[in-house]
């Protein structure tokens, strides 16, 4: 999905009356499961699942992931609060992917509608694209897990990864919207340059996010990472969880 | 820490305050998406707002061998670059004036020629600046992802556009904000000494363009260099802001503004319009030494008297402002 | 970052930059940077240290793409800046993206710094302005009313054809001299001036001048010197150990230029900058005076009278080269003439009293002389004494030196009166005197700061005075240098051969101050000596002094008589720049009924037109520039074909000129009978004609046409100067007053001073006293300080000339307006500003008995109390609320510039003729708080429609 089209449909349920965040899990239940994730399955086709308000959805159990704060990287950065202190995750299986759905509280949404780089080259351009806000940092989202999927309880450092263990990142920004990136330990993030679905609503004070996944096999270890972009969250100052294993 | 520094000296009583430099520069690399509020070479009135506002108190740089915290400017604070709406008035009939949008309350020269106290007693001067390539850049050290680096041949510092992920640490904590974000491309950018041109034995374009001539470049350890003579022989140039830590590899030579009403004939020293100690907090206490020296050159001048140093300032050609190595020259420097 | 948070981070590996070996720097001992403890930078674990060394640098390419290029073409500006400035254009992918200077004059000696790089920050940005919404792609023809902005686009055929008849209508039924031409600065573009003059010529039009219309000729050069202006290039200015800035703010005017200046300054030189304001050239002086506005010639008389007192005068120089030794009569005031001595005496020989045989002697040089040498051989004229001589009818009559009258007039100005009329500390004023008088060479840079109040000749003259007094004149780094718009084209003979073909004595001339005056609603309230300028004038016109066009029938009056019908505009911007603006707009435009603009871009007077002809813009045509800022000739060139639907100025009137031979033609016109020339003009022939029988067809032509022609120019092509810059190979001595040297800087006046050539006035000599009977009634024989002509209202109206454009040009410049406050601004003292309850940015109307104007305020604590400051230039459709800066003033002739008959002064175009100035209106200021237009723009934007914060 184009980053125009990721924010049309912010805009929209922004404007509109949608469907109320479920403020309690669905489903009590699934909270004690311990570092595990559910996936059913799912016949619904992609657009479906890809809507954060489809009922499809509603019927998930959803598995309360407590987040963690990384600790201040720099004296020189501002101290952050902790009140992002849990993602409510969904997740969803077919024939051949995987739908995660991730919702949390956040009270301020720091999106924009960023221009995608025009095609014309600038010098045949009178009008050019402006930064409107070169002190801004945007809400975000991310699910992390191996590259080489390796399955079992062994997992790769949950600090982007090692040298060993490689690590995919599927990046979900409520600007950039969503991009692929791989590391292989601190600092080694990249971009991949190509993207993924992903669709997001922000209602009633929450962000609801849904990220089209490879169909990640079993025991497959996956982390999650949110980043409040009010808060100058961006790198590795974020909200983090520890390694779940997919089911 | 680079076998090599390029060095820049700016001739701050040269300056004309027209901002070629500035247009030279934006017209070479800021005329692109994303780019347009940034002025990698600006030109402001000293004492003033600067560009961005205040930066000069926004943190970053080193004190006690730490870094220092600093604040990312707004864009109010870099000033919003207007667009008119021309063809409403030219050809469609509207009958309204051209206007700019936003509504101009800001911008990245707002205070020009305004400099401080009124009337008679009013003094400025204009103060370009570029980035500054220091020596222990607090952007460098600053950058989690290592995207940040000093080419090791000519001490440019550069952000490597491909690494960078747009975080904005070296921003806050650049002394100088001379790094600034394009949100079009995620990454954060800034002046890169004209490095393209400087490998083919063209000096910076705010160099080449600037017709007032205050700008020497060429390597600061290269003894032959005018750049080594005015900061290491002649010492009439000095870093801006040395408290920072970051040892700038930009230069220059101190201002003075005429003396005040009632004063001619008397030294810069003795009651000056542009007070001493504004001087001072720019360029630290050195800055009294070398007007000293400039004041004294300045009188051999007049007296008749031959000023290798002045000589060396006037700059008469381009060969004799800067001294551009070529690549494979550079390792042949002996210092 | 050196305090680790071990929170399961792995830990950073520290390293200490004083450890780090080979630095480049870190040995030095830099200034400033003393400190012993120097900062601890850690890098992050792995191989990385970016500080050292970085693998990743493919990236680097990224950058160097940006400085590519396909083409580069040299080019230059066709801007009334006198810049002259030649540019390198470079084009990538079929569009132009960038321009940088050609930097490659060649240099004149090893000693003078060089005239590279030659150019500004708006030469620097011209290229936005080709593909700018202001950039007129096709012949547009007016819907709307004037001014209104509606259009419909035309054929170039179609526009052409409706120009070509209303102008033969124009000549057959209302005369020829009812078809207008107006253009400017033949020297930034003499191909483009020449293509319009010719058709006017060729049609009997009348061509406009503008240098005495926009006040930036110095009157007191014609009056003194019997030149339109003479200044040395600013090479020379580095050659001065004295440099007086006076009206004239280098760094803003003279951008590629100033540098001379403050490099003589490290070369011994003293710099003085008087000005009301603490400009950007003030900060770079030695001596800062804050002047009050409209003394300045009370200083310079102050400070003559100092040069005289002290003894500091340079006698031999001043009794060879100046009329001060020449004799007045003490009866009529007027010059001891030949004709008074005995019957049949010639009006143009003149006498000093000659203090070694002590006899009356003709003085050499004259205009009646026969001698074409002011060389004294052994006579040694007298300064000073009372002499009696018989005339012709047997009367005794007292004469007396000029320069005795001189020092009688300096009485009026001992120095504690001046520093009071000025505000200047006395003490200094003896001191400038001083040094004036000693450090030699010592010039005086002059611009419009002085130059465009009401008694700018008054000024002019008491500044030369200075010069002269002290030997300056005629000297390299000394004289009155002075540089405002750009009067004068070396190559002279070429281009007027190439613009007036049958020669200027076949070509209707206008000086447009007057023509402006009398065919609008402008009056000047003002009574001098008892009488209206309209007296003045109606003397002026009916005794041939200056020309009025149209031409006034027998007993008609000034005003009177036929209207202009049909103006056309190039390379100008008439309406914008008019002084009372609106005053044009509601008068004369209305009389108007063809109004023609061609240019490049939709400045003020083509959205006010009728019809709009695309031209080529400065990096799409073929053409040559030169200023007196320097001395070289260099080239426009094409670095595209002329874009869109656009034409070259002289491929347009090529075409106008076929048009209208085709239309004669088709309609069976016989030749138009001009009596005036006695002319028969078949305009079936005009092409044929205008391109001189198809041999000046391409731009190239006809610039290698005027190179040909000129004596300046020898061995020089138009392909050869696109390869480089040239200097001047010599100089044409019936219209210069140096040579150009090999070597040497050029400065005028070393024909008068080094080879004794007559000045090139009625008494030969520098002449300061002006006897006409117009001076002598108004007091102005000598030069004289007289107060602004003031108005009911409390600020003096300062529009100068700045750095953010040049006239109107860059005004409505997107890059250029982002560096200012983006729309126009006016610049006032604090205190002033807080008397009116004003603060900064606010918007502001400023107003007068002419007109208002609504714009914004800027505080400018630099700014003299008791003033506002309006950059010149600002197109009126551009953030003006209401009015322009040119609403508040009007047109205001001094009578004395009108004289004509009078040995060297008469009407030329250009030359001599009243100016059009502006320095003394008066305005008052209020706060604003009326609505303000807002931004609007159906197709592009500049915020997107996102929040914040949600």
């Amino acid at each position: 999905m184009n980053q125009r089209g990721h924010l049309l449909t912010v805009l929209l349920l922004l404007m509109t009356a949608a469907p109320a965040f479920s403020q309690q899990p669905a489903n009590a239940a699934v909270l004690p499961q311990h570092l595990r994730l559910k996936a059913a399955y799912s016949a619904q086709s992609v657009d479906v699942l890809l809507d954060p308000a489809a009922p499809a959805w509603q019927s998930t159990p959803v598995q309360r992931i407590a987040l963690n704060r990384t600790p201040p990287l720099y004296d020189t950065e501002p101290p952050a609060s902790l009140e992002i202190s849990f993602v409510e995750v969904r997740t969803l299986r077919t024939a051949n992917k995987l739908f995660v759905h991730l919702s949390w509280r956040d009270a301020s949404a720091d999106y924009a509608d960023l221009p995608a780089v025009p095609d014309t080259p600038p010098e045949q351009r009178f009008l050019k694209e402006h930064t409107l806000g070169p002190e801004r940092f945007f809400d975000a989202a991310a699910v992390m897990f191996p590259k080489d999927a390796p399955g079992g309880v062994v997992s790769p450092s949950l600090q982007m990864g090692d040298a060993q263990d490689p690590v995919l990142i599927y990046y979900w920004n409520a600007a950039r919207g969503a991009m692929r990136m791989e590391a292989a330990g601190r600092g080694t993030t990249r971009r991949t340059g190509e993207s993924f679905s992903a669709r997001a609503v922000y209602v009633s004070g929450a962000w609801q996010v849904v990220m089209e996944l490879p169909a990640l096999p079993p025991a497959t270890p996956i982390a999650f990472a949110i980043w409040n972009g009010s808060q100058l969250d961006r790198d590795g100052r974020k909200y983090f969880s520890v390694w779940h294993w997919l089911e | 820490m680079s076998r090599h520094q390029y060095a820049m000296v700016m001739d701050l009583n040269k300056c004309l305050g027209c901002q070629t430099c500035t247009m030279a520069c934006k017209k070479l690399w800021t005329d692109r998406d994303g780019t347009e509020y940034m002025y990698w070479n600006n030109v402001e009135t000293r004492p003033g707002l600067g560009y961005p506002r205040q930066w000069d108190r926004s943190g970053g740089g080193w004190k006690d061998g730490e870094l220092q915290p600093g604040r990312l400017p707004t864009l109010d604070d870099y000033g919003a670059p207007w667009e008119y709406d021309y063809e409403q008035r030219l050809y469609e009939g509207s009958g309204k004036p051209v206007m700019p949008s936003p509504d101009p309350q800001s911008g990245c020269n707002w205070d020009e020629d305004v400099g401080a106290l009124n009337g008679n007693d009013n003094f400025y001067f204009y103060l370009p600046r570029i980035c500054n390539h220091c020596t222990y850049p607090a952007c460098l050290a600053a950058c989690p992802r290592q995207a940040i680096y000093k080419r090791e041949e000519d001490g440019i510092v550069l952000i490597d556009q491909e690494r960078c992920q747009g975080y904005r640490y070296c921003i806050a904590a650049c002394p100088y904000k001379k790094i600034y974000f394009n949100e079009i491309t995620g990454k954060s950018e800034k002046c890169i000494f004209c490095y393209p041109r400087l490998e083919k034995g063209e000096v910076n374009a705010c160099a080449a363009q600037c017709p007032g001539r205050l700008r020497f470049v060429g390597i600061l350890d290269d003894p032959e260099s005018p750049v080594h003579k005015l900061v290491l022989v002649y010492r009439v140039a000095l870093p801006l802001f040395p408290e920072k830590g970051t040892q700038p590899n930009v230069f220059y030579v101190p201002p003075f503004n005429p003396p005040r009403r009632g004063n001619y004939g008397k030294s810069i020293l003795e009651d000056p319009r542009l007070p001493l100690d504004y001087l001072v907090y720019l360029f630290g206490p050195e800055v009294k030494d070398v007007i000293r020296r400039l004041e004294a050159e300045l009188v051999r001048a007049q007296n008749g008297e031959r000023s290798e140093m002045l000589q060396l300032l006037i700059g008469r050609d381009a060969a004799t402002r800067y001294r551009i190595p070529a690549r494979e020259q550079l390792v042949q420097i002996k210092t | 970052m050196s305090k680790q948070k071990n929170n399961g981070i792995p830990r950073w590996s520290r390293r200490n930059f004083l450890q780090t070996a080979a630095a480049a720097t870190a040995a030095l001992a830099i200034p400033g940077c003393g400190r012993k403890e120097k900062p601890v930078l850690e890098a992050l674990s792995g191989e990385l240290d970016p500080l050292r060394s970085y693998p990743y640098r493919s990236w680097e390419d990224f950058y160097r793409k940006m400085w590519t290029w396909d083409k580069v073409v040299r080019s230059t500006h066709s801007a009334n800046c006198t810049g002259s400035c030649s540019w390198k254009v470079y084009v990538r992918n079929g569009v132009m993206v960038r321009e940088e200077q050609a930097a490659d004059y060649p240099r004149i000696s090893e000693d003078l710094p060089d005239y590279n790089p030659r150019g500004c920050q708006k030469g620097g940005c011209f290229v936005e302005y080709v593909y700018s919404p202001q950039r007129l792609r096709y012949p547009l023809i007016r819907t709307g009313r004037r001014g209104e902005g509606k259009w419909r686009r035309a054929t170039w055929d179609e526009a052409l054809t409706l120009i070509a008849e209303k102008l033969l209508d124009n000549i057959y039924h209302h005369g020829p001299d009812t078809n207008t031409f107006f253009s400017v600065i033949p020297a930034m573009s003499p191909v483009s001036f020449a293509a319009g003059a010719r058709l006017a010529h060729y049609l009997g039009g009348v061509m406009c001048s503008f240098y005495d219309w926009y006040c930036d000729l110095p009157p007191g050069e014609p009056l003194t010197w019997g030149v339109q202006t003479e200044a040395c290039e600013c090479a020379d200015w580095f050659n001065s150990k004295y440099i007086v800035l006076w009206g004239s703010n280098i760094s803003q005017t003279r951008i590629p230029d100033a540098h001379f200046a403050f490099e003589a300054r490290y070369n011994g030189a003293k710099i003085v900058a008087i000005s009301p304001d603490f400009n950007s050239s003030c900060i770079h002086a030695d001596l800062y005076w804050q002047i009050q506005p409209g003394t300045d010639t009370a200083l310079a008389l102050g400070v003559a009278k100092i040069l005289i007192d002290e003894g500091l005068m340079d006698v031999p120089y001043v009794k060879e080269q100046t009329d001060l030794p020449l004799l007045v009569r003490k009866d009529t005031k007027r010059f001891l003439r030949e004709s008074d001595l005995r019957a049949g005496g010639k009006e143009d020989v003149f006498y000093f009293w000659d203090t070694r045989t002590r006899r009356l002697t003709e003085a050499p040089g004259s205009m009646g002389s026969t001698r074409k040498t002011i060389h004294l051989g052994d006579a040694d004229p007298a300064l000073e004494g009372r002499y009696t001589v018989k005339l012709a009818d047997g009367n005794e009559v007292e004469v007396t030196p000029v320069f005795e009258l001189l020092k009688l007039e300096l009485e009026a100005y001992p120095l504690e009166k001046v520093a009071t009329l000025t505000g200047l500390p006395a003490h200094e004023i003896q001191m400038f005197a001083r040094e004036f008088g000693t450090r030699k060479p010592a010039m005086i840079i002059h611009g419009a700061g002085t130059n465009h109040w009401f008694h700018n000749d008054l000024a002019n003259r008491a500044m030369i005075l200075l010069v002269a007094l002290t030997g300056n004149v005629g000297k390299n780094g000394g004289g009155f240098n002075h540089y405002v718009g750009q009067e004068r084209i070396w190559p002279e003979h070429g281009f007027f051969a190439l613009a007036f073909p049958e020669g200027r004595a076949k070509q209707r001339f206008q000086n447009t101050t007057l023509w402006s005056y009398v065919h609008s609603s402008n009056r000047d309230p003002h009574q001098y000596n008892g009488r209206p300028i309209e007296w003045y004038i109606e003397e002026s016109v009916k005794r041939g002094w200056m020309p009025l066009w149209p031409k006034l029938r027998p007993g008609e009056k000034p005003g009177q008589g036929r209207k202009p019908r049909a103006f056309i505009i190039w390379r100008a911007n008439y309406l914008n720049q008019a002084k009372g603006n609106e005053l044009i707009e509601d008068s004369l435009w209305q009389d108007l009924d063809l109004i023609v603009d061609i240019n490049y871009r939709m400045d003020t007077t083509a959205l006010y037109s009728d019809i709009v002809l695309p031209a080529a813009s400065y990096y799409e045509k073929i053409d040559l520039n030169s200023t007196d800022c320097h001395s070289y000739m260099h080239t426009f060139g094409q670095a595209l074909e002329p874009l869109f639907e656009s034409k070259t100025d002289w491929a347009i009137f090529h075409a106008l000129a076929k048009k209208i031979a085709e239309v004669a033609r088709n309609r069976g016109l016989h030749p138009y009978r001009d009596e005036e020339f006695q002319w028969e003009r078949d305009f079936t022939r005009l092409e044929e004609q205008w391109t001189s029988g198809h041999t000046l067809v391409t731009d190239e032509q006809a610039a290698d046409f005027i190179l040909a022609h000129s004596a300046e120019t020898k061995g020089m092509t138009y392909q050869n100067l696109q390869a480089q810059p040239r200097r001047f190979v010599a100089t044409d001595p019936e219209v210069w007053n140096s040579d150009v040297e090999p070597g040497v800087a050029y400065t005028p006046f070393k024909h008068q001073v080094a080879q004794k050539k007559p000045w090139r006035t009625l008494t030969g000599r520098q002449q300061f006293y002006i006897d006409h009977p117009w001076f002598l009634e108004l007091g102005e024989a000598l030069p004289v300080h007289k107060e602004p002509v003031e108005e009911n209202f409390p600020l003096y109206w300062n529009t100068p000339h700045g750095r953010w454009s040049i006239h109107s040009t860059w005004r409505d410049h997107r890059a250029m307006l982002r560096l200012q406050r983006g729309v126009p601004i006016a610049y006032m003292h604090p205190d002033d500003a807080r008397r009116r309850g004003l603060r900064d940015n606010d918007w502001i109307r400023i107003f007068n008995s002419t007109g208002e104007c609504i714009c914004r305020l800027q505080i400018l604590p630099g700014e003299k109390p008791g003033r506002i400051t309006m950059y010149h230039g600002w197109e009126k459709f551009l953030g003006f609320q209401q009015g322009g800066w040119q609403s508040l003033t009007y047109i205001k002739i001094k009578p004395t510039q009108l004289i004509g008959g009078y040995g060297h002064v008469k009407f030329r175009l250009n030359y001599w003729g009243p100016t059009g100035n502006n320095r003394d209106i008066k305005v008052e200021v209020e706060k604003y708080r009326g609505p303000v237009a807002r931004y609007s723009r159906r197709a592009g934007r500049t915020s997107r429609t996102a929040a914040r914060k949600a």
